[in-house]
């Protein structure tokens, strides 16, 4: 069980963490900066980079109809089976987390308030969004049909450890402990999305495009994007109650011995001023030493 | 016997149509009695329903482009298709829904997608507070997902399995065999995760319902704010339900679901109104303290 999971995950992660890399390098190569809260809005000028990001955080975060859901169920079932409890709960703890980073992600990027200086900036170059496209289109094909990719990684793993603990009734994955059937989740999704979404078309009532600062701003009319786009210090409320943890003990050590280091400096530096009356002076307290000492003898 | 397809999306309909409007009441009949505890009048118990007309009657005067229209779109479909994973009523074909495409862990997942694309949907809108609503949620999220994720695993232990029919099914015969009294460590945890997932006080800082419009829904008007609230009602009934079968012993009727859900909602009410709220890194603090502690209790207690 647990090496067809490590295998999906592997194969699964190549294709979205590629496409998602591919995407903000592309974005970051139109923008010139690695700067997050930099950019921003970018959705409006590279469209394809937005939705191959979009897709690679949706499967990474392993919101069910696309892929990334099949390496979590399977993670989950190994690790429940294995009789790994905690294992399992961080697991789930840390897919919340991947949550929050990607979503302050692909929002500090591609939404929120373009900056004035990215208001030219275009898509990112055809042979960076082809790949992107492939890997997209790989992505959506496996989330359809698991049975593509775990066929031959469970014909793989089943050579080696027979009792593989997983198998498919027709589409549908099998566990001791549940089931997932990845064609039909995927159906039932699309049909819903689709009939909301209808639904909303069909209620639009000839909307206005509005300019970027057209929002309801508490009678303030804000009209720079850098005062607008919340993106720096995204997840304050999480480092006000966990930010403990990540101060570093070892950064404060060595802020230490710097300080240390500093203040010996400094009073070394009393004795080296760079100054010619304090050197003179040493030349003079040198030889009354001197004197004194040849005196005494 | 197995209903052929097109009546089984028949029934799929139906079985929407009675949470929504069972999901709407409930909401209207907490707004009221949550009024009667502070001393006023209320609104009519129809009110949502009549909020949502006028919502969708109204005329869409602004929109920020193609995600902002897309976000109530997942939303709505992220509450319809959680309702879709969950067996309502244990039995009956009609509430059966689509649970045969995956077991709990497709539910858990799915209540992400419906915020994950509302989160994109109000980002494009570029309007800070709904940004800085969103980050409150998502961290409020992680944090009181830990204590349910635990209760989870730890029913999954004591169940051997993770299929909801089958939970629901080891918890029939008598209230002696709910998950309540077989496994109340669990419930409790899962309880408390329940407050911070219906974002009632007080946990409500993150949609900020009584004062200035944060979160989300800042930007969104007419119909797509129609969405919201149907959602809101869908969304409600679906994690009300999948509660009822995880810890209250499910359903075999439509009555048993209704009393069973309304007072499961209502411990939110009891807590809200005799509570304070909560800033957000207190409450991410509060999540990973005490329930977190019962969680890891009831796993150890089941497991080992």
């Amino acid at each position: 069980m647990g090496w067809t999971t490590a295998l999906y995950l592997a194969a699964t992660h190549f294709l979205y963490k590629g496409m998602m890399w591919l995407s903000v390098a592309g974005a970051s190569l139109r923008t010139g900066t690695r700067t997050m809260y930099l950019m921003g809005g970018l959705i409006k000028r590279m469209p394809l980079s937005f939705v191959s990001f979009l897709v690679g955080i949706i499967a990474l975060s392993g919101v069910p109809p696309l892929t990334g859901f099949g390496g979590k169920w399977l993670l989950y079932h190994s690790l429940i089976a294995k009789g790994w409890y905690f294992e399992a709960a961080a697991s789930f703890l840390a897919s919340g987390i991947a949550f929050l980073y990607l979503y302050r992600m692909i929002h500090s990027i591609f939404l929120g308030q373009p900056k004035d200086e990215h208001r030219t900036v275009k898509e990112a170059p055809f042979w960076l969004i082809v790949p992107q496209l492939l890997l997209l289109g790989a992505v959506i094909v496996f989330s359809v049909f698991p049975r593509l990719i775990l066929d031959p990684i469970m014909a793989l793993v089943g050579a080696r450890y027979p009792a593989a603990g997983f198998a498919f009734e027709g589409q549908t994955l099998v566990s001791s402990l549940g089931y997932w059937n990845g064609l039909l989740t995927i159906i039932v999704v699309v049909v819903v999305f689709v009939l909301c979404l209808v639904w909303m078309v069909a209620n639009l009532r000839k909307p206005r495009l509005v300019k970027q600062f057209n929002i309801v701003f508490a009678a303030e009319r804000p009209f720079r994007p850098e005062t607008t786009h919340f993106a720096f210090d995204f997840f304050a409320p999480y480092r006000r109650a966990l930010g403990f943890l990540v101060r570093g003990r070892s950064e404060r050590a060595w802020t230490a011995v710097a300080g240390l280091a500093t203040s010996v400096a400094g009073a070394i530096r009393r004795l080296y001023s760079g100054n010619g009356q304090t050197y003179a002076l040493h030349v003079v307290l040198y030889v009354g030493i001197l004197y004194l000492f040849l005196g005494v003898r | 016997m197995e209903p052929s397809i097109p009546l089984r999306i028949a029934y799929a309909f139906v079985s929407l149509a009675v949470i929504t409007v069972y999901g709407l009441l409930l909401i209207g009949s907490m707004a009221r009695i949550s009024a009667k505890v502070q001393g006023r009048v209320g609104q009519p118990v129809w009110q949502p329903f009549i909020d949502i007309i006028k919502s969708s009657g109204k005329r869409n005067s602004i929109s920020h482009g193609i995600m902002f229209w897309l976000g109530p779109v997942f939303r709505l479909a992220g509450g319809v298709g959680t309702y879709m994973f969950v067996p309502a009523v244990l039995g009956s074909v009609v509430f059966q829904n689509f649970s045969m495409s995956g077991d709990l862990l497709l539910v858990m997942y799915f209540i992400f997608f419906g915020q994950l694309g509302m989160a994109l949907g109000a980002s494009e809108g570029g309007h800070p507070y709904s940004a800085i609503g969103v980050s409150r949620g998502l961290a409020q999220m992680t944090a009181f997902e830990v204590p349910f994720a635990l209760s989870i695993i730890s029913i999954a232990v004591q169940y051997g399995t993770l299929d909801i029919t089958k939970i629901v099914m080891a918890q029939q015969g008598g209230w002696q065999h709910w998950t309540l009294f077989t496994n109340p460590l669990a419930v409790v945890a899962a309880m408390i995760a329940f407050l911070g997932m219906s974002m009632h006080n007080p946990f409500s800082v993150v949609i900020a319902p009584q004062e200035i419009p944060i979160g989300p829904p800042t930007e969104y008007q007419s119909n797509l704010l129609g969405m919201l609230q149907t959602n809101r009602a869908v969304f409600n009934g679906a994690k009300l339900v999948l509660y009822m079968n995880l810890f209250f012993g499910g359903a075999t009727n439509v009555p048993v679901m209704v009393v069973k859900t309304f007072l499961i909602y209502f411990i939110n009410i009891f807590v809200g109104q005799a509570f304070p709220r909560f800033r957000v890194d207190q409450s991410i603090r509060f999540f990973l303290g005490v329930p977190t502690l019962i969680g890891i209790a009831a796993v150890v207690f089941i497991a080992f």
